[in-house]
């Protein structure tokens, strides 16, 4: 009976003990996840948390998570801004029949000014578990809802039956999104890159550098009010290269090779890509300016394609 | 007394539900190996197995096998679509007299539609061992034999008896094998760095490689039949013959390149095409060899300082 009652004691101690470092910890600027931490944890190097989920709710504005070893993390809705680093463990996630990380940070919060989201080193994977074995049932890698900037280094993105990366700007939200790639592999997906914003005054701006898309659908889509630049890539496998439509575009397509398409580039009408030292060849179709405009910046080599296509005018001499 | 019988009722239920446990997971999205894990485990995070063909057995269709830190984990006989990835530990496989990887996804399984493997991450080593120190014996690095897409991504391949990736499309099935080969370093082999080859006649090797490095190998990269090749941003170095293509119905695109120290730099053959921009070909015996095939340029080039530089066929593309 003794016994009980001081196990009792101790359990209540124990439960307020925990309480106080979960509260006190509540916002840390750094968290942890390990494979083998637990949610319940407060998320620190010594006891970390087991989700990037769990680990978001003890990470304060702008702050970051860090992942300690190899393992599966599951899926992100990101509400605030933040950094998530797989860091040297390359972190794994498996979307299942979910988006991999939502990056949705509305405006009007004053802790929150900068909205800006950082997706570091993370594997993330669509294919099919129980059930859907063998097939792809990820929908996008991931999806950037609403926020002023989305940095994505160092990521891989698998199997998705949606997108690698999506940028669906909230009609609600008349800001310029600011998107990031740098050094990103997507393979297996219906869109690598697809960017749209709804919003009438909104705009996608992104930048894609060391960018490599193979065996999508389409590997770079431009879908209404985007500006891409897209530097040192391989878009190859996919049916369509590059496109733009919807209206609103501008690419700049500087050193990319473009191989195995159906249709390399493309641009509908209101839409401009502008092309310079990018290798395009062993495409079905190499160049479709389909009501469009495709300008050569000089350098490329259109060739070895069953329709080469033709660029818009006369190539702009290089400077 | 009374709560020893609960107790063992307690611990049955335990090991009862281990053991469905242990079933459910036999076929996991996610399995863990490491050089302390056994391949009696059943490969989760906590209980890892030790090699990789341990591990394969109890991966899903499409799943994924991690590293948990750096090991030899053995060769692999790939028969569904996988993801290898040796993480930050960078795994080794030591192939000893064998292959490293092999893929052999056969067509038809019913819940293998894509057919398609990633490695990721990966050392793959055929140097001898005890009796044959010294020696090449590794066979293959990666054996790419049915599928329809194979990825290899970061992964550095040394001392192959054979060739470090051989694509050897089957004569049975007419499919498009897409491999893509990024970041890839391969050195020390007795055959080629990459070769390829489709023995079915209406089948077709489609590649492209990637930031690939191949040092002191007989021949750099090379296609042999049915082959579509995209090379770019790569060096060829050290190696008997950089880039060449032998056989039929080849077409090879080199943008970017660094071919250097072959007795020849790039080789052609009749009816093969090789299509060449902004490519450096120095210090060869012979940087270019058409060999009654074509071998075009696409500007841009630097042809120079070769024993005997040879020559394009034709005229020179300009850019556009």
């Amino acid at each position: 009976m003794n016994c009980l009652r001081a196990l009792k004691t101790f359990f209540a101690l124990l439960a307020l003990t925990l309480a106080l470092a979960s509260a006190a910890q509540a916002q840390a600027t750094r968290t942890f996840i390990s494979g083998t931490g637990d949610d319940a944890f407060p998320c620190s190097r010594t006891a970390p948390c087991r989700t990037f989920a769990g680990a978001f709710l003890k990470t304060a504005i702008n702050g970051e998570i860090n992942v300690l070893d190899a393992g599966s993390f599951g899926t992100l809705n990101i509400t605030k801004s933040i950094t998530v680093d797989g860091n040297a463990a390359h972190a794994g996630v498996l979307t299942s029949t979910n988006t991999g990380f939502v990056v949705n940070i509305a405006g009007g919060n004053a802790d929150d000014p900068h909205r800006s989201a950082r997706l570091r080193n993370l594997s993330i994977n669509g294919a099919g578990t129980s059930g859907g074995v063998g097939t792809r049932v990820g929908i996008d890698g991931v999806r950037f809802f609403s926020g002023l900037s989305l940095f994505i280094e160092n990521v891989v993105i698998n199997d998705m039956s949606q997108d690698g990366v999506e940028v669906n700007g909230s009609f609600a939200d008349a800001n310029a999104m600011n998107l990031v790639l740098d050094n990103v592999q997507i393979r297996n997906c219906n869109r690598g890159l697809s960017a749209l914003h709804n919003h009438f005054s909104g705009q996608v701006v992104a930048k894609l550098n060391n960018v490599r898309i193979h065996a999508c659908a389409e590997g770079i889509l431009g879908n209404g009010r985007t500006r891409i630049n897209v530097r040192d890539s391989l878009v190859t496998h996919c049916a369509t290269g590059l496109r733009q439509s919807g209206g609103d575009n501008v690419m700049n397509i500087d050193d990319v090779f473009v191989s195995y398409a159906t249709t390399a580039l493309e641009s509908d009408a209101d839409s401009t890509m502008r092309v310079s030292d990018t290798v395009i060849t062993q495409n079905a179709t190499g160049l479709s300016a389909n009501g469009g405009t495709i300008t050569s910046l000089s350098g490329n080599s259109v060739s070895g394609n069953s329709v080469n296509g033709a660029f818009t005018g006369a190539a702009v001499p290089k400077t | 007394m009374s709560k020893l019988p609960t107790l063992k009722r307690v611990l049955s239920a335990v090991v009862f539900a281990l053991a469905l446990a242990s079933a459910a997971q036999a076929q996991a999205t996610r399995t863990f190996v490491s050089g302390t894990g056994n391949d009696a485990d059943p490969c989760n995070r906590t209980a890892p197995c030790r090699t990789w063909a341990g591990a394969i057995l109890k991966t899903a269709v499409n799943g994924e096998i991690n590293a948990l830190d750096a090991g030899g984990f053995g060769g692999l006989n790939i028969t569904k679509s996988l993801t290898v990835d040796g993480n930050a530990a960078h795994s080794s496989t030591l192939t000893s007299s064998g292959n490293g990887f092999i893929i052999n996804i056969a067509a038809g399984v019913a819940n293998d539609p894509h057919r398609s493997v990633r490695l990721r991450n990966l050392s793959i080593n055929g140097t001898g061992v005890v009796g044959t120190v010294g020696t090449r014996i590794g066979l293959d690095g990666i054996r790419f034999l049915r599928g329809t897409s194979l990825f290899v991504e970061n992964v550095v391949i040394n001392d192959m008896s054979l060739d470090g990736v051989e694509v050897a499309g089957p004569a049975g099935e007419a499919n498009a094998m897409h491999v893509v080969l990024d970041g890839v370093q391969i050195r020390n082999c007795n055959g080629s760095g990459v070769k390829m080859s489709h023995a079915n006649a209406s089948g077709q090797i489609v590649a492209v490689l990637n930031n690939v490095r191949v040092h002191a190998c007989a021949v750099g990269a090379e296609g042999t039949n049915r082959t579509r090749t995209g090379v770019r941003n790569s060096g060829f170095t050290h190696n008997t013959t950089g880039l060449r293509l032998s056989g039929s119905d080849n077409i090879m695109n080199v943008d970017d390149a660094f071919v250097s120290y072959a007795t020849t730099g790039v080789q052609s053959s009749a009816g093969n095409t090789i299509r060449v921009s902004d490519t450096v070909i120095t210090q060869n015996a012979t940087g270019l060899n058409p060999n009654s095939g074509t071998i075009t340029s696409l500007s841009g080039n630097s042809v120079n300082g070769n024993s005997a530089d040879g020559s394009f066929t034709g005229a020179a593309v300009p850019k556009t």
